[in-house]
């Protein structure tokens, strides 16, 4: 019989071997390395696939839940490794989603760049590591690791831009860290412990002037990492510097895993009453919808293409994070829906705006005129997810503001619809503009100089073919949102009741 | 497993198919027409037109809000696409309007879900049945909510006015039926209010198809009042106003294509000798616009008189249907008079322009034939005992009503009005510029600096310059807003 603890370790130590390997590799020859990220990415994805394969029956009933000790140490010194339903979905959405992307980076990037192949294959890693922990130092470490390593990221295009942009997220994220840090340092002096059952059994034992800093440190070093509204600063810049793969890297990928600490920190580990007994989960709703709001404003007002995006990745988070804090069923139904739809969304906009940017020479909004008779087909997908974003059926974006607007009225919150509603009217005007300007015509003169900037080993049909995958991605999410329906039930059922998920194996 | 989900989710019955099967019909003949116009892109129009017959098919039988919510923000992004033919800037326009008012429609469904209306079905309360009624306002353009009709309407190529005018504003009150069953006497007087102003407005009307649009308004009017009244005579009057109407617009809009083409003008004057220049096409818009005053023997006579049950004992409601009944009328003969009959032997017709045939006939002649069944049967269509509708009363009524009609326009030379433009966003701007500077005692303006797309534009955009500005630009005192938040918080807590 396969162990399915080995698969769930090995699907995090292949990333970092894999990244280990390719500097070697360079020095042996370095026109193996592609077929060694392709391997990797293959051999990631097929063990994760089997990984749920094995577990199907489990997973079907809603029941899934592993509980492994590293090394047969138990708790208190070793490292566990918890695996629920919620982290299961989490992991498939990331794992869908990093799949594709590598494969975007090699016809970007080109595979020339040895570096950013590392860098990329150790975040894959640590996101493994944050969504199959069970143990809250590890999860600040792997949120340093991927602090550290996406900040080069950032900066991989070399430019002053965005060594600036790296910089202050560099900034932004160890401020984050450092929050989190204090709060996992009290956490372990008072409970001498850093195991999440643990923690979760024994929170009220800390007092109660310590839990309050122990809960504000972690909303705000969370809420930093996401970008909600007076710490949001460093998200425009940094989508507007990076390389398209890497916005949407952060746009669609980073952002799910901290959507996922946000859920088992405070639901799994804190208790969500901790929340409610401080009147916290009000003040977070309304800084969310604030955020969301001013997220969308500052969106119209951009007009670089990527810090649009950016703006408008802050306005959907502040609806996320407002939904899921509502704890309710059907909210936190409508929360993962909206992730969901978010991250996909998010994704294809900005792997299709990428494919775009290469035809022009600035990613400004004035040069994207005539846009779209470069590629209508690729144009054709970017206005059909914008029209998703907005919240036009038939796609997935439809029902993830159906629900969340229906969760926001159950609860008896009859006033931050219309807010949702009026910041989709903001997007809906930024994202009709941006389309407008890319049918119109523009006439090339004879001595206009225009030559595009690509790299050499830029790969026309590859990242075609992944950017339309994620467009229909999000049209087949949107038409058969039934079948994602059942799991995502299934998912709340842990979230509502995660002490239960201990006693189940 | 796929049957269970239809049985759960649709609801088919008499109703709900006969209104399918009329949508459809629409639809076809206008798709039928647009060979007539060399579009290009012809698939991607076709695409549109399908998806656009799933989506109002979806939304006429489906008793599931999402699935009625999905259809018509569905038939809002076909319509738009459609529009797309007639123009760039006037699609927009649509589309951001149906915007509001669809995202306003999602937000009072999911208020009337909450209420416990989980399935589309009767609701009880007044407030409930009011935010429905301003929520399918937009589309259906109840009154105050209608300004982006005459418009749309009369810009569109003409096939997309036939299925905009014909059905997509009656997909509205295809809810309000299954919905407002009691009757709302908001939706009564607001339908009382759609019939007298957009019968003015179509009176003072120059061209054709702005008249055609006010005229969609004024009809709808009717179809409000019948299910405002909560009478069940009026109600299965509206029922069947929505077919015939639906169909006599279609049959109309699709004409008007055809006169434009050979007139090569809009303007209602400029239809001198229409009778001589193609016979058949006058017969069709005669029979269309008989339809819509309701002349007996013709199904509009049959919906009218169920619609008028409204009235009820009431004196005051049966004397002012019968004004409105007039109103239609001028307004119709007005067009008669100076379109069609405004004979003048001296004027040389072109004899090389053929009369019309083929598709078109088939198109513009097909509603009209099945008007004229309908009249037969229609006691068999509504799902009442009504079998006598009174024909010989109603003929001296409508004579009464003609020789009141002829009589006023005799005496106004025939409504005779200035030649007017094209109703367009930035006109109506200026009208509302004007009646709030009216108000405030100052000078009237002719002139739009900035058109209508970019005055929203520009309100939006000066919000957000707004808040950009309030926001620290500097990273330090961005940074610093970090201390402050935490403390915010821990004094908070």
């Amino acid at each position: 019989m396969i162990n399915v603890h080995n698969i769930l370790i090995l699907l995090i130590i292949i990333p970092f071997f894999t990244a280990f390997l390719i500097p070697l590799i360079d020095k042996w020859k370095k026109e193996k390395r592609k077929i060694l990220v392709i391997s990797a990415n293959i051999i990631e994805i097929s063990l994760f696939i089997s990984f749920i394969l094995v577990n199907i029956g489990k997973i079907k009933e809603g029941i899934f839940y592993l509980e492994y000790n590293l090394g047969g140490w138990l708790p208190p010194l070793g490292i566990m490794i918890k695996t629920d339903m919620l982290s299961l979905y989490f992991l498939v959405l990331v794992n869908f989603s990093m799949f594709l992307l590598i494969f975007y980076s090699i016809g970007y990037i080109g595979h020339h760049e040895g570096k950013y192949y590392v860098l990329i294959f150790i975040i894959w890693g640590a996101i493994q590591g944050i969504l199959v922990t069970g143990d809250i130092f590890n999860l600040y470490v792997m949120l340093e690791l991927i602090l550290i390593t996406s900040a080069p990221l950032i900066a991989f295009k070399r430019n002053i831009e965005g060594t600036e942009a790296a910089i202050k997220y560099m900034f932004y994220g160890i401020m984050g860290g450092l929050f989190i840090f204090i709060a996992i340092i009290l956490i372990y002096f008072n409970l001498g412990t850093l195991n999440y059952n643990e923690i979760s059994v024994n929170f009220n034992m800390i007092p109660i002037h310590l839990q309050n800093i122990i809960v504000v440190f972690f909303l705000i070093g969370i809420f930093i990492k996401i970008g909600i509204f007076p710490l949001h600063f460093w998200v425009a810049k940094v989508q507007s510097a990076a390389p398209s793969p890497i916005s949407a890297f952060i746009s669609g990928v980073l952002i799910n895993v901290y959507i996922y600490d946000y859920l088992r920190i405070f639901w799994d580990v804190f208790g969500f009453e901790v929340l409610e007994n401080l009147k916290l989960d009000l003040l977070v709703i309304i800084i969310a919808i604030l955020s969301s709001l001013i997220g969308h404003i500052l969106a119209l007002y951009e007009e670089d293409i990527k810090k649009i995006l950016a703006y408008s990745t802050i306005g959907h988070l502040g609806i996320i994070i407002a939904t899921l804090t509502l704890n309710t069923r059907l909210s936190l139904i409508a929360g993962l829906f909206y992730v969901t739809s978010h991250s996909l969304m998010k994704i294809s906009l900005f792997t299709t705006s990428g494919y775009l940017i290469q035809h022009t020479p600035t990613n400004s909004l004035k040069e994207f005129k005539g846009v779209a008779y470069e590629n209508i087909i690729i144009f054709s997908g970017f206005i059909i997810v914008a029209l998703g974003m907005v919240g036009f059926p038939p796609m997935i974006g439809f029902i993830s503001r159906w629900y969340t607007i229906k969760s926001f009225i159950q609860s008896g919150y009859f006033i931050p619809p219309l807010i949702i509603i009026f910041g989709s009217l903001f997007a809906f005007v930024y994202y009709v503009r941006f389309i407008i300007n890319g049918f119109r015509k523009v006439h090339l003169e004879e001595t206009d100089d225009f030559t595009l900037v690509l790299s050499i080993l830029y790969r026309e049909r590859l990242v075609k073919v992944i950017a339309i995958t994620f467009v229909i991605s999000v049209l087949i999410s949107g038409l058969f949102f039934k079948f994602l329906y059942i799991p995502i039930n299934n998912v709340v059922n842990i979230i509502l009741s995660p002490v239960l998920s201990i006693f189940i194996l | 497993m796929l049957t269970e989900l239809f049985i759960e989710n649709f609801e088919v019955n008499k109703l709900n198919m006969m209104f399918v099967l009329i949508g459809i019909i629409i639809t076809t003949v206008s798709l039928l027409s647009t060979r007539d116009y060399t579009y290009e892109h012809r698939d991607w129009f076709n695409l549109s037109i399908l998806i656009y017959t799933i989506s109002f098919v979806m939304i006429i039988l489906t008793n599931n809000w999402i699935i009625f919510m999905i259809g018509w923000e569905l038939v809002t992004i076909t319509t738009f696409a459609m529009l797309l033919w007639g123009g760039n800037k006037i699609a927009r326009i649509y589309l951001i309007i149906q915007f509001i008012g669809s995202n306003f429609l999602l937000y009072v469904i999911l208020v009337i879900m909450n209420a416990g209306y989980t399935k589309i079905g009767p609701i009880d309360n007044f407030n409930l049945q009011l935010l429905l009624i301003i929520g399918v306002g937009v589309k259906s353009a109840i009154i105050g909510l209608h300004f982006w009709l005459p418009i749309v309407h009369s810009r569109a190529p003409s096939p997309v006015s036939a299925i905009l005018s014909g059905w997509v504003v009656k997909l509205g009150f295809v809810l309000l039926l299954k919905t407002v069953i009691t009757g709302n006497i908001v939706l009564f007087y607001a339908g009382i209010a759609m019939v007298i102003y957009a019968g003015i407005q179509a009176i003072l009307a120059t061209d054709y198809k702005v008249l055609l649009a006010f005229s969609t308004i004024s009809q709808l009017g009717f179809v409000a009042i019948g299910i405002g009244s909560g009478n069940t005579y009026a109600y299965w009057g509206s029922v069947l106003h929505i077919i015939v109407h639906g169909l006599a617009k279609t049959s109309l809009f699709l004409g008007s294509g055809y006169w434009i083409k050979k007139i090569k003008s809009r303007t209602i004057y400029d239809f001198k000798n229409g009778w001589y220049k193609d016979k058949l096409n006058s017969v069709l818009t005669i029979l269309g616009l008989l339809v819509l005053v309701g002349f007996p023997f013709i199904a509009g006579y049959n919906s009218k008189t169920l619609v008028k049950y409204a009235a009820g004992d009431g004196l005051f409601f049966t004397y002012l249907f019968h004004l409105l009944s007039i109103l239609t009328y001028i307004y119709v003969f007005r067009f008669l008079k100076w379109g069609i009959f405004n004979l003048d032997h001296d004027e040389e017709i072109d004899q090389e322009v053929k009369y019309i045939e083929g598709n078109t006939l088939f198109s513009i002649g097909l509603p009209i034939i099945i008007i004229l069944v309908i009249g037969f049967v229609s006691n068999s269509l509504i799902g009442i005992n009504y079998t006598d509708f009174h024909l010989l009363e109603g003929l001296i009524k409508n004579s009464v009503y003609i020789i009141i009609a002829l009589s006023f326009l005799k005496l106004t030379n025939w409504a005779y009005v200035e030649e007017k433009p094209v109703p367009s966003m930035d006109l109506f701007l200026i009208k509302m510029k004007n009646w709030y500077r009216i108000i405030t005692g100052k000078e009237k303006v002719k002139t739009l600096e900035v058109d209508m797309e970019n005055q929203i534009y520009n309100i939006l955009i000066n919000i957000s310059k707004f808040v950009y500005k309030l926001l620290p630009k500097k990273i330090q005192s961005q940074l610093l807003l970090i201390p402050i938040v935490v403390l915010l918080l821990l004094l908070f807590v």
